[in-house]
């Protein structure tokens, strides 16, 4: 037997599946930013799925319209493509993809004409042979309109490797038709998981392009009618424009918008602080440090991003239901049972379908549907609704004996709508916060000072993190941030106390630190996830306060970009 | 403004739910092995991170937008009814036991993902319960009963809380 506690082997063997595991450490933005999900489990697909996929596969072979419905799509001829007894798939380009013999590849560059669309954003990729870049329609006022773009990615991949995404994407589609992009042949897909889902896929000479809309799916259709190829130096040269772009729709934003570049209310002065040399800054986000004008772009590239501004914009309202006398005691809210429904509208498009589980359960309150999402036992732990352009939460904090089902049954929602509030007939609760008579989101919420900044260091010896976080809160809102935060902050290990008239509250434990005096209105929060470091000790010891000064050319190469460009 | 709003002004748009997800994967990835084995872990998760992409005006908002994507991981991968897990190789992990991923392969689902998300995770039990959909207290549960099982079938000494849970188990 092995001395080591179980609880450090576990922690151990977990270190070392993720330093053994296929892409081990490499989590870069593209990574993250893949569009479609990589589909690999083609044995999970059901008998019938799987009869499907073989149907699909010979429609490819032999464009075969019955099964997949090509409309005027007129498909190169393929006569290297025959019977494929051992599933063996012929490329295009007569590779046979089963033996994997690459074929020659050539990489096309298929640009949308520049008077309809523009470069707004490229990702780059570790690696040649990936690269995805954002498209974004120029609108009626001669900019490209941030609110409506595209991404395309081009990757070097296999004809075996895109047949099989194709082949699912045909088995869990709704439809799937041929069409004509620039000089290759392609796939649109639609109603891929939901309605909102249309994407295209093509393959031409070992690359693979994939192209889908953010969010109105037609606008894909659009700009494929609109792609040519074109030479890498005019494909460059569009990507290279990327930032001007961006900076012309915000500064088009601001002008409509109105949005002042000057004279805005400064942020409070908050302390700054770093860590010793051997730890490396990693990234920075300090709102407050940026200039009134890098504010305004902010909230120019925040309004131009926002769908069919500036009519109607999303609108986020939260009313919490507690005891009675939490109106005067705030705090309290972190140990009393509260309900939060929160109901979030919005003029778009945007799927606002919940996810399931296994324990979720199909409900039908304030007359939206949804579920409600219980435990093992079936209690109820929240609930989520939604409709055509709305989203209602409805959840309670902390996890008590509430029971949220029967609360969330006794709403009502009030006559202007889900946003405007509820009113509930339960009587152990009462609306303690009532956030109907707040504004929708607009620029100038976008424009609002900021109250706190993040910073993230590592160390060369280690992929753990280190953060510190640093907010100006008065005690009423530290109040609603521990109800809201105890999600990630196990209330238990919160220590408060009343001192002659001032509230202090601190954690410590090895990942995180907590300080909060109410006296200042500041909360410092250090996380750790270094083995062998202590939260608390770097909190206590290791912090340094810098000058402002001395701290903005410190962290401004890693600070957030104020346009969001890379 | 409210202390929620407040957080969520930093950082805006793409450039946070960039950096959410990024931040996200790793743990997902982590959270996951034990549900749908080593490599299944990375598909499982990156569904759960394009699906996030897609909803970044959902997920921003959100207090442990991990432990949702985690939900999400979940419903759009499909279950593997004993995950693939690598073996203990001695000559790297001396200090780890060769029977401990047999011994968690063993567990029920639910004990198992438990204690693999607060001890290998070191999420919180406020974190596993929203992630699973459980009751906190249910989630201390779920560990302590795992942990018992872990050490009875490594030959472990039990612990108090283990003869705490067990005489609760058979009452």
């Amino acid at each position: 037997m092995i001395d080591t506690p179980l609880e450090e082997q576990l922690r151990l063997y977990a270190d070392e599946l993720d330093a053994t595991g296929p892409g081990a450490g490499a989590v870069a933005g593209s990574n993250v930013r893949r569009l479609r999900p990589r589909r690999t489990h083609l044995w999970l697909l059901s008998a019938a799925a799987a009869c499907a996929v073989l149907i699909a596969l010979a429609a490819l072979g032999n464009r075969d319209p019955v099964a997949v419905d090509t409309g005027d799509f007129v498909a190169e001829p393929s006569p290297d493509v025959g019977p494929r007894p051992t599933g063996a798939v012929k490329t295009v380009d007569g590779a046979d993809s089963a033996t994997g013999e690459p074929g020659e590849r050539v990489r096309r560059y298929l640009l949308p004409d520049p008077e309809n669309w523009a470069v707004v954003e490229y990702w780059p990729d570790d690696t040649p042979d990936r690269e995805q870049v954002d498209f974004a329609r120029i609108g009626e006022g001669g900019y490209p309109d941030l609110s409506f773009r595209i991404t395309s990615s081009a990757s070097e991949r296999s004809r075996e490797s895109f047949d099989d995404e194709l082949a699912e994407a045909i088995v869990f589609s709704d439809a799937v038709r041929g069409v004509r992009i620039g000089d290759v042949d392609g796939w649109v897909i639609e109603g891929a998981g939901s309605a909102e889902s249309t994407y295209v896929l093509a393959w031409a000479e070992g690359w693979v392009y994939h192209w889908q809309a953010h969010r109105k799916s037609d606008l894909v259709v659009e700009l494929l009618a609109d792609v040519t190829t074109v030479d890498v130096q005019q494909w460059q040269a569009a990507i290279a424009a990327r930032h001007d772009n961006v900076a012309e729709a915000v500064s088009a934003t601001i002008s409509e918008e109105g949005i002042p570049t000057t004279g805005l209310e400064p942020p409070p002065e908050l302390p700054r602080y770093i860590l010793p040399d051997r730890w490396q800054l990693e990234w920075v986000t300090d709102r407050g440090i940026f200039t009134d004008e890098q504010r305004a772009q902010e909230a120019g590239f925040g309004a131009s991003t926002m769908i069919d501004r500036p009519a109607a914009r999303a609108r986020i309202q939260t009313f919490e239901f507690s005891q009675e006398f939490t109106r005067e005691v705030p705090l309290a809210r972190g140990v009393v049972p509260s309900v939060y429904v929160s109901a979030f509208e919005t003029a778009g498009t945007a799927d606002l379908r919940p996810v399931a589980s296994h324990l979720s359960v199909p409900v039908s309150i304030v007359g939206l549907e949804g579920y409600a999402h219980t435990d093992a036992t079936g209690w109820v732990t929240s609930i989520e609704l939604y409709g055509p352009s709305v989203m209602v939460n409805v959840a309670v904090r902390p996890d008590s004996a509430a029971d949220l089902g029967e609360f969330a049954e006794s709403l009502v929602a009030r006559a202007g709508g889900h946003v405007d509030g509820f009113d509930s007939i339960d009587n152990r609760y009462t609306l303690v916060s009532d956030n109907v008579l707040a504004p929708a989101v607009t620029p100038d919420d976008l424009l609002a000072p900021a109250t706190t900044w993040t910073a993230s260091w590592r160390r060369a010896d280690d992929p753990g993190r280190t953060t510190i976080q640093v907010e100006k809160l008065p005690l009423d809102e530290f109040g609603f941030w521990l109800a809201f935060s105890n999600t990630q902050v196990d209330l238990a290990a919160v220590d408060v106390v009343e001192s002659e008239g001032a509230i202090t509250a601190r954690a410590d434990t090895a990942r995180f630190a907590l300080r909060y005096d109410s006296r200042t209105e500041l909360l410092t929060i250090v996380t750790s996830t270094v083995p062998g470091t202590s939260a608390t000790d770097i909190l206590e010891d290791e912090i340094v306060e810098i000058p402002l000064a001395d701290w903005i050319p410190l962290v401004t190469p890693y600070n957030t970009p104020v346009l969001g460009g890379r | 403004m409210s202390a929620d709003a407040t957080r969520r002004s930093e950082p805006t748009g793409n450039a946070a739910l960039e950096r959410l997800l990024i931040d996200a994967r790793p743990r997902l990835v982590r959270a996951l092995y034990t549900v749908r084995g080593h490599d299944g872990a990375r598909d499982a998760a990156d569904e759960a991170i394009a699906w996030g992409w897609e909803h970044g005006d959902r997920l921003l908002p959100m207090e442990n937008p991990v432990g949702y994507l985690y939900r999400v991981a979940l419903t759009r991968s499909s279950p593997r009814k004993r995950p693939d897990l690598p073996p203990v190789e001695p000559s790297r992990l001396p200090a780890v036991e060769p029977g401990l991923v047999p011994a968690l392969l063993d567990l029920p689902e639910r004990q198992r993902c438990a204690v693999w998300l607060v001890h290998a995770c070191e999420w919180t039990h406020a974190e596993v319960a929203e992630a699973l959909g459980i009751a906190r207290t249910t989630v201390g549960n779920h560990v302590a009963r795992g942990m018992a099982s872990l050490r009875a079938a490594l030959g472990h000494e039990p612990t108090t809380e283990d003869a705490t849970h067990r005489e609760d188990t058979e009452r």
